[in-house]
């Protein structure tokens, strides 16, 4: 124990939460929440395939991720805990200490506000470091990676960090993250249809139901055969950071920020 | 389980890991990891026990302990959100979503001043309870509220260390050899380091004899104590295990927080008739 400093715990902690959501999130898919429906339309004489829930994930999961989100949060608050221990020798002062926490901002001049209170007894050059981890150093490379994408309005929202920061504090203080699934790959063929794969997979959240597929005969007056399987996931509810973001992903791009982005630029100072 | 609130939610799952947490303490105490043995001051004839500690508590306790604390917090802020949107309908402004917390404070004018606002959302019989659950009450005495203690192990855990946590030796007076005047026995309470004293009384016979004698302790997994780790109470660290702290805040949350603000969670729906209304067909 003691040859791990506290943030490598928190963040072992983290991902041991994560790795107990997806068993719990596979048990609940298992179980077939939900219902595939079939639609005809006769003026466009077209088929289409809905899937719709049967009711929300169990609030288990909304827990097991309150919980990862909270050791990830941690795990960098105790990290600028330990950077400004190792600087400034123990014991720490206590008004330092009471206000040691890990900044992340999305305005620099918010950064530059709270930096001194926050992260002012740290090594100096750590302090740089942090900066530049902050979102908004990062939203050029968010950007350019959500236009290829092509989905989002705001890129800098979907940094890691920024994630963190939201998810976190809504857990803490507001609501549970409500959960709901969406489909993911559609794998489709058939005989005599023209299948439509309609959406964009986003992962966006399903509300109340979403389309699978649509098609249309070839032929009218022959048969037609189709044939499809998908694949669902848990995804964050409707709203603001991770709208229909799907959570597992979401909290590993999290921890595998953190631990490839962060800890690499910090670590030097715990020395 | 989905119509639960999301408080009730919370406490469930702080008391989850508060089992896990007391399972794994005594699977860590079970097969000893610690040797008590004495040290004879043949001078003075005083017998000194002293505890040899083979192992640290792993790090899992901490980190449950974590988890614990930060589901029983936000259990409490969950609960004036749920309250701010029983009393004022979703969606609820930005300023109070993003302000709701249930306060915590030691000192009445900060919670006039910043704790009201913190619960500006909600019903003002609710504002009323929730200032009647203040640790200020206590005055000096503030540091012995459980929603305090809450609040001072959450952050700690939150923004800087675990909490490590260390033997901490129950005085079983009746172990001790029965020619020992209970009066000569000196504990040490609490948290206890490794080789740290735990009791010492004179001895009247044979230092020889006495070598072989010592008496049985009980351990149980406290909270460290010292610099940065919560402002807690010496007694309440001295006397309480871990889990029993736990436990404390726990049961005063669902027996003394919930009840008289759950009544405040349900929102009543009030109809107004604006012209008669007659389920009957209109006679003429």
């Amino acid at each position: 124990m003691n040859r791990q400093y506290n943030h490598e715990l928190k963040l072992d902690r983290a991902l041991q939460h994560l790795e107990r959501l997806k068993p719990e999130v596979e048990r609940w898919l298992g179980r077939h929440p939900y219902f595939v429906v079939s639609n005809f339309d006769p003026q466009r004489g077209e088929h289409s395939v809905w899937i719709e829930p049967e009711g929300e994930p169990p609030a288990e999961l909304s827990l097991i991720v309150g919980d990862c989100l909270h050791n990830l949060r941690s795990a960098l608050d105790s990290l600028a805990y330990d950077l400004a221990r190792v600087y400034q020798g123990e014991p720490l002062d206590p008004e330092v200490a009471s206000k040691s926490e890990f900044p992340i901002y999305i305005e620099p001049k918010d950064f530059k506000k709270d930096r001194k209170r926050k992260i002012g007894a740290t090594d100096p050059s750590s302090q740089i470091a942090i900066e530049r981890l902050q979102p908004y150093n990062e939203w050029n490379h968010f950007r350019a990676f959500m236009a290829l994408t092509g989905m989002r309005a705001h890129p800098e929202a979907y940094h890691p960090l920024w994630l963190l920061q939201n998810l976190s504090n809504i857990d803490k203080h507001r609501e549970r993250h409500l959960t709901l699934f969406g489909p993911e790959q559609v794998l489709f063929g058939g005989h005599n249809a023209d299948i439509a794969d309609p959406l964009v997979r986003d992962a966006t959240s399903i509300k109340g139901r979403a389309k699978i597929l649509s098609y249309r005969p070839v032929d009218p007056s022959g048969e037609v055969h189709v044939h499809f399987g998908f694949g669902l996931n848990v995804a964050f509810k409707e709203g603001p950071p991770a709208f229909g973001e799907p959570v597992d992903r979401v909290l590993w791009r999290i921890y595998a920020f953190i631990n490839r982005e962060v800890l690499p630029a910090l670590t030097s100072y715990l020395t | 389980m989905t119509n639960q609130h999301n408080h009730d939610l919370r406490l469930e799952r702080a008391w989850e890991h508060l089992q896990r947490l007391e399972a794994e303490s005594r699977g860590w105490l079970k097969p000893r990891p610690y040797r008590v043995y004495a040290e004879l001051d043949a001078e003075r004839r005083t017998k000194i026990i002293k505890v040899e500690i083979f192992r640290q508590p792993p790090a899992e306790l901490g980190l449950l302990i974590g988890d614990c604390l930060h589901n029983m917090r936000s259990a409490l802020d969950n609960l004036v959100y749920d309250l701010a949107i029983a009393h004022r309908g979703v969606p609820l402004s930005k300023s109070i979503a993003k302000k709701s917390q249930f306060p915590i404070f030691k000192d009445r004018d900060q919670f006039l001043d910043k704790g009201m606002d913190q619960i500006r959302g909600i019903h003002p019989d609710a504002k009323t309870i929730i200032k009647g659950l203040q640790p200020y009450h206590r005055g000096e005495k503030f540091a012995y509220h459980r929603l305090w203690m809450l609040r001072e192990l959450s952050n700690s855990d939150k923004h800087r260390l675990l909490h490590p946590t260390l033997l901490r030796p129950q005085p079983v007076i009746a172990a001790f050899a029965d020619d020992i005047d209970i009066s000569d026995i000196t504990l040490a309470l609490g948290p206890v380091e490794n080789g740290a004293e735990i009791a010492r009384h004179p001895f009247s016979g044979e230092a020889e004899a006495e070598e072989g004698m010592n008496p049985h302790f009980t351990f149980g997994v406290g909270f460290r104590q010292g610099s940065p780790l919560p402002i807690l109470p010496d007694d309440i660290l001295n006397t309480l295990d871990v889990v029993s702290v736990l436990r404390w805040i726990h049961g005063n949350i669902t027996k003394k927080v919930l009840p008289p603000l759950v009544p405040y969670l349900t929102r009543i729906p009030i109809v107004r008739v604006s012209q008669e209304y007659s389920l009957l067909p209109r006679k003429g």
